[in-house]
């Protein structure tokens, strides 16, 4: 950087006064700033002030509002807090089937894996008593526990979870020609 | 009004409807029984194949136990997959039907109310 610059900066600092110095350099706004201002700021407040205090984290880049309002707001809180409701549906209702969809869906994943142990062999023999020394597990036995284990879990997991997501942008379009109509 | 009608007309296919809401309770109903016909399913069991009651058997080996209610649990389970599908697939025409009525406003510039 040509020191011409660093001399604009520099000459541009010492037009403001320390508080609003220190605000500058306490926030580190590295979105606003570059480094070579930063450096020269130093400077400028060890001539004024001795030291340069310490700073707060850099902030590299600025937070859009919508992203802010996303978290704020969730889709959900905005759906429920929509004054124009619809007739045929409770927005809550919709909400809480979501819900249970999903916690079936974990559901359906125990109990398939707790029933594939049910009828593996060794989980019996295990339950039943008999050492791990007994026991003669053949691949064979694993290698079905597991492709039965995941192919009934994958029939009822999937779609499920797939049905959660189709109600829900269903929900959203409904929400939108609602928009449109008002 | 136009709104109104075309709700009573679409009333027969949604979710809301009361045939479809009784359909649902005796599916419900239905795999309920089926979970504790699990427990009549074992005691048979015991009685013809190891000539013991239910109690005796389940007490001797506590897999059984363990296996009689994963069976309940697994119809349990079932009947909500099923009852949520179901629930799901009525709440989706719901929507469709909203959704359809909502742009068939537009286009005739009537008035929500």
């Amino acid at each position: 950087m040509n020191e011409e610059l660093k001399d604009s900066i520099r000459s541009n600092f010492n037009l403001l006064d320390t508080y609003q110095l220190l605000e500058i350099w306490k926030t580190n706004d590295r979105v606003e700033w570059s480094d070579t201002a930063f450096e020269i700021l130093r400077g400028i407040l060890r001539e004024r002030i001795g030291n340069a205090p310490s700073q707060d984290n850099p902030i590299l880049e600025y937070q859009k509002e919508s992203e802010i309002n996303k978290k704020d707001h969730s889709w959900e809180e905005k759906l429920l807090d929509d004054d124009n409701q619809p007739e045929l549906y409770d927005t809550l209702q919709v909400l809480d089937l979501l819900g249970k969809i999903n916690k079936v869906a974990i559901a359906v994943v125990i109990i398939n894996i707790l029933l594939g142990l049910g009828n593996f062999q060794a989980a019996r023999l295990l339950l039943g008593g008999f050492s791990t020394q007994d026991l003669k597990i053949s691949s064979g036995d694993v290698i079905y526990f597991i492709f039965d284990t995941t192919i009934k879990t994958v029939v009822t997991y999937f779609p499920l979870k797939a049905l959660a997501q189709i109600l829900r942008i269903l929900m959203e379009m409904e929400f939108n020609s609602r928009k449109a109509t008002s | 009004m136009k709104r109104m009608i075309y709700l009573e007309r679409n009333m027969q296919c949604c979710g809301a409807s009361p045939c479809w809401q009784m359909g649902l309770r005796l599916l419900c109903f239905v795999f309920i029984l089926l979970a504790f016909w699990q427990i009549g399913i074992y005691a048979e069991l015991a009685n013809t194949q190891y000539k013991t009651n239910l109690i005796s058997l389940l007490s001797r080996d506590p897999f059984y136990l363990f296996d009689l209610l994963l069976k309940i649990a697994a119809m349990i389970i079932k009947g909500a997959v099923y009852h949520l599908g179901l629930k799901g697939i009525a709440m989706s025409i719901d929507m469709i039907v909203e959704t359809d009525i909502n742009y068939r406003e537009k286009l005739s510039g009537d008035g929500a109310n």
